[in-house]
């Protein structure tokens, strides 16, 4: 964490119905001193957000009163605020329309405090300044793990060897890069590796996802980089090594 | 048309036997089948029943040469008149079969009548027709009613010969009146007639024809000169008695004729009619007791005799009946012997009974109540020893169709309403298995997620920190099974549509792969990729979940030393996935049912995990998927299970049955 040991501590906003979830969730960000707020609404959740300016939101989408897509829209029409949706396994569609409506990232229940804390890490690197100033050195290039990626002369290298990337290819890895550890969907990578109007099939760009992987990971049954979450789009993982940001696992 | 109106044929026959009394007539009853059965077409089994004339041993015989052409598949058919040949070839130009079958008894070589040969009369009135004889050894014994009339006298009976008696008497006392009054002769002769004509239409035949003799005499005795006396002088009436008698004779005979025929026709009129009103009415019946009620009392009202209808349960369906008996009138049907009519004509599907195939010194005639291939039970009427008439026979016949029709109609219909209960019923336990599992999700999430928080305080260690280890594996493990079960549910849910999106298949393995790694600490699964990048149309959750479970279920089974194979390749065009461990392998039994639902084995490491669902879902994903599931055990030892998937996607948009 980049701040200065004076300032205050991010501010959480969780938006939970259920009592056990929100304990648990709550637990898990006390550890890491993170400052809580918990709603149980999203009328309350938009009042809360008004007045406090949480640094993350924390958001089920299956809220008792509205719609948790609504809660997005209306937080997106007058704040930047990170939200991270949480919600249950099977609802790839949901949780898709809800990232295209602003969300920055999602977690599938049931998952562990490591997961929680990592996608709120990610969600906090993301909402100061300009995209992973964390993550470049004095010479704007990026380095993550092996990956080394300069968008100034467009070259990539891997374990310090060049790799050679179509322009697909290079616009699609500039954009994980530039939303290293945030998930990243099927329509949006589309849009900005071929242009907003261009009207391309998902399995293209899942066919170069694929070759990408291919030319990036040592052993591309074993993604180390690039991981596809299935159904939703692609996230490309910025912790090192990269299991730090899988969920808990507890041997 | 004359023929047929008892029992009309539902396709056009293309044979026709026809029956006689003569004992020979089974050999042309089994030539008549045979020949159909050669050309495969349906065929008729037809008999003349003449009012009378048959005595009862020949009326017996002929209600078993029905019972065996019924037996062997024909339609049995009564035709009614006064004459076997004129029927016949009434019958022939109605419904043109291609042959006719006949005993040589139709030849005509009979002795004791005069009469044309039914084969020449067929041969001369009818077109197209082939003519088979199958030869009689004992042609003779046959007698045939051919072309004669009236070869019978209706027996008027004591009281009728009165009454024509009084009729002529009063019309000789009015031709007297007429005589007195000097009206003339001819008017006398008229109203003598008129007296003729009246003792026919009231009295019957005989009675008009003795009436016609004594109205001739009378004329003599009461009229002609000299008066009273049988005497006569003027010799122009040896002219006006026969022709008087002529004339009478045929009144008397037109008359007779049309009243019969008039009559056979209000007979058949009401016989159509009530087994018209019968299938009316056993449209309306809702049950299998109004039907044979229904049934019963048409029947008993067309035969006038006691009739009963005995159903086997067995066939209906087991808990639909529990009263199978029902009989009308009074009649001894409980009695040993027709019990045993009744049970062979129902074990042997023939007709049985009294003028059956066997049992025939029981009282009772006993049809089997048959539908295709089923048998429903038996229709049986009283007929106290001697056989049915023909024409009432073949009644029996038509309401015993009528009968096993709306039976059958029934039994469907509540073997319906049954599967629609047991749809029902799936549905609201299925609903209810999806909405407790539903409601599993978020405790079981939270309890995981506590659990793992507490697992990330480093001061936690020994039992403790055990404990709560078995308590976010656990909850891990029941997560998995609440999300299979779900999409059990979803899957068997009938509105189910798969939507398959083009996907590349090592995307999906590497991340099943890496979600069952995450839960099984420190196991090896080796995957192993083609070159080329696999797209498939799959539904991408669902085919996730199907590796997931085959790594699993390979992962329970084998030793925690050793690994697990994946192998995606293309073969034939088809997506194939293997999934191989290196444990014992299935069982005998496992092979053929570990794919079935809540089938389950002994795992190797926990006796609690699994309650049979992994495999079954797994069949079910890859059939939504239009494809194969085998389970084999490696000849080296460990189970595979091989997946086989067009690359296309489903055919039929996914959709699974039940």
């Amino acid at each position: 964490m980049g701040d200065s040991f004076n300032a205050p501590k991010p501010l959480i906003l969780i938006v939970e119905d259920d009592r056990p979830i929100m304990n648990f969730m709550k637990a898990a960000l006390r550890d890491q001193h993170y400052r809580i707020a918990d709603v149980g609404a999203g009328r309350d959740a938009l009042a809360y957000a008004g007045a406090y300016t949480p640094d993350v939101v924390l958001l089920d989408l299956g809220l008792p009163d509205v719609d948790g897509i609504d809660v997005i829209k209306d937080l997106r029409s007058w704040s930047d605020v990170p939200i991270i949706v949480v919600s249950a396994r099977g609802n790839e569609r949901s949780k898709v329309e809800a990232l295209d409506h602003g969300a920055d990232d999602y977690l599938t229940k049931p998952f562990g405090a490591g997961e929680l804390l990592a996608r709120i890490r990610v969600a906090l690197r993301h909402s100061s300044s300009s995209p992973n100033t964390s993550l470049s050195d004095s010479k704007g290039v990026v380095s993550i793990g092996p990956l080394e990626f300069d968008a100034e002369r467009r070259k990539v290298r891997h374990d310090g060897r060049p790799v050679q990337l179509t322009p697909i290819e290079f616009r699609l890895l500039r954009e994980l890069v530039f939303h290293a550890g945030k998930v990243l969907t099927h329509k949006h990578l589309i849009a900005k590796a071929w242009g907003p109007k261009q009207k391309v099939e998902s399995h293209n760009l899942r066919v170069f996802m694929a070759t990408l992987r291919r030319k990036l990971e040592d052993d591309p049954s074993r993604p180390t980089l690039i991981v596809t979450e299935v159904g939703v789009g692609y996230r490309l993982l910025d912790e090192w090594p990269a299991t730090a940001i899988d969920s808990y696992d507890p041997t | 048309v004359k023929a047929g109106d008892v029992m009309k044929p539902t396709e056009e026959s293309n044979l026709l036997v026809c029956i006689g009394p003569s004992p020979s007539s089974e050999d042309v009853i089994r030539a008549g089948a045979r020949m159909a059965a050669e050309q495969g077409v349906p065929w008729f089994a037809v008999t003349v029943e003449i009012d009378g004339f048959w005595t009862p041993e020949e009326r017996d015989r002929i209600s078993r040469h029905l019972s065996l052409a019924e037996s062997l598949g024909a339609q049995v058919m009564c035709l009614e008149g006064r004459n076997v040949a004129e029927e016949l070839v009434l019958f022939v130009n109605d419904r043109n079969p291609r042959r006719v079958v006949l005993g040589q008894t139709a030849l005509g070589r009979g002795p004791l009548f005069r009469r044309k040969a039914i084969v020449t009369e067929l041969m001369r009135r009818t077109t197209g027709v082939e003519i088979v004889l199958v030869p009689q050894p004992e042609a003779s014994s046959g007698r045939v009613p051919g072309t004669q009339i009236g070869t019978t006298l209706s027996s008027g009976g004591g009281g009728k010969f009165l009454l024509a008696g009084a009729i002529m008497i009063s019309a000789i006392g009015a031709a007297l009146l007429i005589h007195s009054l000097a009206l003339g002769e001819s008017n006398t002769i008229m109203m003598l007639l008129l007296g003729v004509l009246l003792s026919s239409v009231f009295c019957g035949r005989l009675s008009g024809l003795a009436a016609s003799v004594f109205a001739v005499l009378a004329f003599n005795f009461f009229f002609t000169e000299p008066r009273f006396t049988l005497v006569v002088d003027d010799s122009r009436y040896l002219v006006t008695f026969p022709i008087m008698l002529v004339v009478a004779f045929v009144t008397s005979e037109l008359t007779t004729r049309l009243q019969r025929t008039a009559e056979i026709a209000r007979e058949r009129q009401e016989r159509t009619e009530r087994l018209y009103r019968n299938s009316n009415d056993l449209i309306v019946a809702r049950s299998y007791q109004e039907i044979c009620e229904t049934s019963l009392e048409s029947l008993e009202r067309l035969l006038g005799a006691p009739v009963g209808a005995w159903l086997k349960g067995e066939f209906l369906g087991p808990k639909q009946i529990d009263e199978n008996t029902f009989q009308i009138g009074d009649a001894n049907f409980d009695d040993e012997v027709e019990r045993e009519a009744r049970d062979w004509a129902y074990r042997s599907v023939r007709p049985g009974g009294c003028g059956g195939l066997s049992h025939t010194e029981s009282r009772g005639f006993y049809l089997p109540l048959q539908l295709g291939e089923m048998c429903f039970g038996v229709l049986g009427v009283w007929c106290g020893g001697t056989s049915l008439s023909t024409a009432k026979r073949v009644l029996l016949t038509a309401v015993s169709a009528q009968l096993a029709l709306a039976l059958d109609r029934e039994r469907l219909s509540l073997a319906q309403e049954e599967a629609r209960v047991a749809i029902e019923r799936e549905r609201v336990r299925a609903n209810l298995l999806r909405s407790i599992s539903h409601d599993f999700r978020t405790p079981l999430a939270a309890i995981t997620g506590a659990s793992s928080t507490l697992l990330a305080d480093r001061k936690l260690v020994g039992e403790k920190k055990l404990l709560l280890q078995d308590v976010y594996s656990d909850a891990l493990w029941l997560s998995e099974l609440v999300e299979n079960v779900l999409s059990l549910t979803r899957l068997h849910s009938g509105d189910f549509v798969l939507e398959g999106k083009e996907e590349v298949v090592e995307d999906l393995v590497i991340t099943a792969i890496n979600r069952a790694e995450k839960t099984r600490n420190g196991r090896r699964i080796d995957i192993s990729l083609p070159e080329e990048l696999l797209v498939a149309r799959v539904d991408a959750g669902l085919f996730e979940q199907l590796i997931l479970n085959l790594v699993n279920n390979a992962l329970d089974f084998s030793e925690d030393a050793t690994p697990v194979k994946v192998i995606v390749r293309t073969r034939g065009g088809q997506l194939e996935l293997k999934v191989r461990d290196f444990g014992p392998g299935f069982s005998s039994d496992g092979l053929s049912k570990a794919l079935d639902l809540f089938y389950t084995e002994k795992a190797r490491n926990d006796s609690r995990r699994g309650l049979g669902l992994g495999l079954a879902i797994s069949r079910t994903i890859v059939e939504a998927h239009g494809g194969r599931i085998q389970l084999e055990n490696h000849p080296e030892g460990g189970a595979v299970a091989t997946v086989t998937i067009p690359r296309a996607g489903p055919r039929d948009n996914g959709r699974i049955d039940g």
